[in-house]
């Protein structure tokens, strides 16, 4: 995953995904307060995820909407 | 028109003498009227130019001299909305104020009969445009002589209450005796009424005062603006703003971005502050006039190297020639079609000059005939007037981006399949957000920037830097900031600072091509123009 948002984002053609991204945020959260929220609720949903997961599911993945993890 | 002649007196015609009478409509005939064609004791003798509102015609009078006879379009005289008697009225009415030298002197007038027409004095010259197109850009003599002796015939204009309003190459004949004003068929009067209708504006691109398109009345800055234009064009040999397409050159005229590439460091100066797009901050007449003379007797150092090819100039002089010129409702730079203005700029719609104390007399910037930033501008703002838009650029949020990427790389751990969709998703949202910004502001990169929309974008701010430009730079003002130093002949500013500190660079226009000191066009060092003061060789 880390691999795939790195080529995204610094991979051939990115230019316009970082110029978009950062004008996305720049609209989306105009002060360094709104900023500070969205990235502490994007943090809480991945932990929430995660703590789900080990919790519930005894740390197992969820590989939806594939069947399982992938053949390599 | 290309070339017109008006010049020595003639006697009044004798109405009603006999001979072949045209038909009323016989004007419309692409060739014009046929040689030997009388109207109203004129005879034709040859067609000389035509315009937007009539042909002009060599003519001979009843007692045998010759003249200028302006006759009107048919199809103008025809349509009532064009009001086409009623401005070859005000032109009769302009020309009859005045007694200039550099004014054609208006014989006889017909308004009442089929024809309507205009008869003036006529004299052998050649245009502005055609001389510049045919032998290259003045040298810095010849260009302080024109400015001065066109400077002294829009002073008696103005003087006599009238405004010409169509400043422009093709509108100068060049004559053994100096320059002459030609075409006062838009002219007004300062107190009279407006006839084009509102929201639009009549003039020719390039040449038009851009505050007219900002709804701004006809004044005199109008015609001192297409003075300076007209300058800018026979000191380059290239219209100022460009020939087409008609959207870039007035966004040219709106943002002040003249070419004037190639001109030595007082030259530029001066006509880059006459051209202002804001009439409070340009350089007045008399201050451009001195800058000129300055530069033609101390010199002009160059602001740059480079060189533009004859086959450069030529070419652009003749795609000016080719017809953008024409005098218009202003349009596109083929037809004729109305175009909405916008609303006027605040404090600039009287259309006259601020106070010359308002420009500073001493210091640098005199010299370099720079001007400083209007009275009562706020806090130095009148370093941010470089009206071409300057696209934002977003702020790199790393942090922001960074935690939204750990987020996602930790929400793949337990979740992969759906983290992976999240991502296309997010990547695919930001290439749009990223592909529709970017247009947006390449479309108005290519049109300019709407005029105080976007204060905080344009130029550079007068507190982080000094922003003189040696020339209509990419993110500066063409002016500098207040407490700012002149710019050197060697570029930049003083006290050193300014390049650095301005925001990024607009995409070159790819209009300027190579570049030429003033006046290493020519190769003679004799002046070529005409001056009332000292008699010129031969005549053309």
């Amino acid at each position: 995953m880390a691999v795939a948002a790195a080529f995204a984002w610094f991979g051939p053609m990115s230019w316009t995904t970082r110029y978009g991204a950062r004008t996305a945020i720049s609209k989306v959260t105009p002060g360094w307060v709104s900023r500070a929220i969205v990235i502490a609720l994007t943090f809480s949903v991945a932990v929430a995820a995660v703590t789900r997961a080990v919790l519930d599911a005894g740390g197992a993945i969820d590989w939806w909407p594939f069947t399982g993890p992938p053949p390599f | 028109m290309d070339t017109e002649s008006i010049g020595t007196p003639g006697a009044p015609a004798e109405p009603g003498s006999s001979g072949p009478r045209r038909s009323p409509t016989s004007g419309a005939e692409p060739g014009g009227l046929p040689p030997g064609t009388e109207i109203d004791g004129y005879t034709i003798v040859s067609r000389l130019g035509s315009g937007a509102m009539g042909t002009v015609y060599r003519a001979t009078d009843g007692g045998g001299q010759e003249v200028a006879l302006k006759l009107l379009h048919s199809h103008v005289d025809a349509d009532t909305s064009a009001l086409g008697r009623e401005r070859l009225r005000r032109e009769a009415v302009a020309l009859q104020k005045l007694d200039h030298p550099a004014v054609a002197a208006i014989l006889d007038v017909e308004l009442e009969g089929a024809d309507a027409f205009i008869v003036t004095q006529i004299a052998e010259g050649i245009s502005l445009e055609d001389e510049i197109a045919e032998r290259g850009p003045l040298d810095a003599d010849d260009l302080l002589a024109l400015a001065e002796q066109l400077a002294e015939a829009l002073e008696a204009v103005h003087a006599a209450g009238v405004v010409h309003r169509d400043m422009k190459p093709s509108n100068v004949l060049v004559t053994d005796d100096g320059p002459v004003l030609i075409d006062f068929g838009i002219a007004h009067g300062l107190e009279d009424a407006r006839m084009t209708s509102t929201g639009l504006v009549m003039g020719t691109p390039g040449y038009l005062d851009p505050q007219l398109l900002s709804g701004a009345e006809p004044g005199t800055a109008t015609d001192w603006w297409g003075w300076a234009a007209m300058l800018a064009y026979a000191a380059t040999g290239r219209p100022p703003f460009g020939v087409r397409p008609l959207d870039a050159v007035l966004a040219r005229a709106r943002s002040g971005d003249a070419d004037l590439a190639g001109l030595g460091a007082r030259t530029h100066g001066a006509l880059a502050a006459a051209l202002n797009p804001e009439p409070r901050r340009r350089l007045g007449p008399a201050q451009v006039v001195r800058a000129l003379r300055t530069a033609a007797t101390e010199g002009d150092p160059a602001v740059e190297d480079g060189g533009i090819s004859r086959g450069q100039v030529a070419a652009a002089a003749g795609a000016f020639a080719a017809g953008a010129a024409v005098t218009q409702v202003v349009a596109s730079d083929g037809g004729t079609r109305p175009m909405v203005v916008g609303p006027p700029s605040d404090g600039a719609g009287d259309g006259t000059y601020a106070d010359p104390a308002a420009y500073s007399e001493g210091g640098d910037r005199a010299a370099y005939g720079q001007p400083e930033a209007a009275a009562g501008d706020p806090a130095g703002e009148g370093a941010s007037q470089w009206q071409g838009y300057e696209r934002p650029r977003p702020a790199r949020r790393p942090w922001a981006v960074l935690g939204i990427g750990v987020a996602l790389v930790a929400f793949a751990g337990s979740a992969p399949g759906v983290a992976f969709a999240l991502l296309a998703v997010l990547v695919i949202l930001a290439r749009w957000v990223g592909l529709m910004t970017n247009s947006l502001h390449a479309r108005r990169e290519a049109r300019g920037s709407r005029r105080g929309t976007e204060p905080g974008s344009v130029g550079c701010r007068p507190s982080s830097s000094c922003v003189r430009c040696s020339a209509p730079r990419p993110g500066c003002s063409s002016v500098p900031a207040r407490g700012c130093c002149s710019w050197s002949a060697a570029g930049g500013c003083s006290p050193p600072g300014g390049w650095s500190s301005c925001p990024i660079p607009r995409r070159p226009r790819g209009r300027s091509g190579e570049r030429t000191p003033t006046g290493s066009s020519r190769s003679c060092s004799a002046s070529r123009w005409p001056s009332r003061r000292r008699s010129r060789g031969s005549a053309r």
